[in-house]
């Protein structure tokens, strides 16, 4: 099983991160969802307006807003698109 | 100086001034076609996101949802037509309505009512001028098209489609919008966007984003997703946000091919202008030298009548 998950970040204008990451947490509507390697495959839809931390495999924890957002996780690999983000 | 000679330079003159306005139209379409491109491209890591995880919902869960349920039978449909605001884009918008009519023919014959909407005045100008109705129309923005837009348009159609026939709703949804397919290339599409048809992610990603890949090892293990909070609710959500990504892919494709279009439109104009500065240069040696040796001819003629007295 690999150890790192392969994480992107998109908004309507553009990819705004795209790496190797540890750990993914991000809002939901329900409460906060944390992913890390091996995750099952997840559709889950994001809180209106909500954070988002990465922790990439290497560098500095990362964090942003979303809005609009949706994870999907399957195979390692965590897509999390948003009308708009903030800056990672 | 013979009035022929003053008739040619002011032909002269005025052509070759039409012929800066071509030039600097050609230029700002040229500049505005790259960006029109890059912001198709860029929109596409989302729209192709978008795609898998509708599609991931749609194909998996046997739930039933509207959008994509596809009805048995149609009876009102909605044309959504794009064009652009401005002419001097040669046949641009005149193929999107051509490509229209041949839809709005085929749906009437199959039985349907057909309701239009418009993006872009040249659409709006040609059906006002036939007297034919339409339901709603968006202008000023098609060679740079924004979100919002697209927003709008997705909800007032999403609105229409989510009513039901008996009280005036619509049972399909089709776009008419131009392809950009290369720089000399831009072909007016079909898309039907509602009901859904549930097709392979990849298929779909492609329409969104010719040229992009949508990996499909990424949906291998697909068929065990869990949903958050609910496959409905996720659906609900997202298809909304899809189809208004969709609207607004169609609408950048379109405002390139309308400006790649202008461009070409421009160019040759601005060669014809050439040529005919060129033909009425000669015209107008012609008229100088045919005046040059009437009057040589005149003062011959008066020198040897002097002479003859």
């Amino acid at each position: 099983m690999a150890s790192v998950l392969k994480v992107e970040v998109v908004s309507r204008e553009a990819v705004v991160w795209k790496g190797e990451a540890k750990y993914v947490r991000a809002r939901t509507a329900a409460g906060d969802i944390g992913v890390m390697a091996g995750h099952a495959p997840t559709l889950a839809l994001l809180a209106e307006d909500g954070e988002l931390v990465i922790d990439p495999v290497d560098g500095e924890r990362k964090t942003a807003r979303l809005q609009e957002g949706f994870l999907t996780v399957s195979n390692d690999s965590v897509v999390i698109a948003a009308t708009s983000s903030s800056d990672l | 100086m013979g009035a022929q000679i003053r008739v040619y330079r002011r032909k002269i003159a005025s052509t070759s001034s039409m012929k800066k306005i071509f030039k600097a139209m050609e230029m700002i379409a040229t500049s505005r076609i790259n960006r029109a491109r890059r912001r198709s491209n860029e929109t596409g890591p989302y729209a192709n996101a978008l795609t898998r995880a509708v599609s991931a919902v749609a194909t998996q869960t046997s739930i039933t949802h509207p959008l994509i349920s596809d009805g048995s039978e149609s009876r009102r449909s909605a044309v959504l037509v794009m064009t652009s605001d401005m002419g001097k884009a040669g046949s641009y918008s005149v193929n999107a309505i051509k490509k229209a009519e041949g839809l709005i023919e085929r749906l009437r014959q199959d039985g349907r009512e057909v309701e239009l909407y418009i993006v872009g005045r040249k659409a709006q100008q040609y059906y006002d001028f036939r007297n034919r109705t339409y339901e709603k129309v968006w202008t000023g923005d098609t060679d740079n098209p924004h979100v919002e837009t697209a927003r709008e348009i997705g909800e007032v159609l999403l609105d229409r489609y989510s009513t039901p026939y008996e009280e005036g709703g619509v049972d399909d949804l089709h776009i008419v919008y131009t392809q950009f397919q290369s720089m000399v290339s831009q072909e007016p599409k079909i898309l039907r966007l509602l009901p859904l048809t549930v097709v392979d992610a990849k298929e779909m990603g492609e329409e969104i984003v010719p040229g992009e890949d949508v990996s499909d090892d990424e949906f291998d293990n697909a068929a065990s997703f869990e949903f958050e909070p609910s496959a409905e609710e996720v659906l609900d959500q997202l298809l909304p946000r899809y189809i208004e990504t969709r609207i607004f892919s169609c609408l950048l494709q379109a405002a390139a091919s309308e400006l790649a279009s202008r461009q070409r439109a421009m160019k040759s104009a601005g060669d014809n202008a050439d040529d005919l500065v060129k033909q009425y240069t000669r015209l107008m040696n012609n008229a100088r030298q045919a005046e040059v040796t009437q009057e040589l001819s005149e003062i011959v003629a008066g020198a040897d009548s002097l002479a003859a007295s």
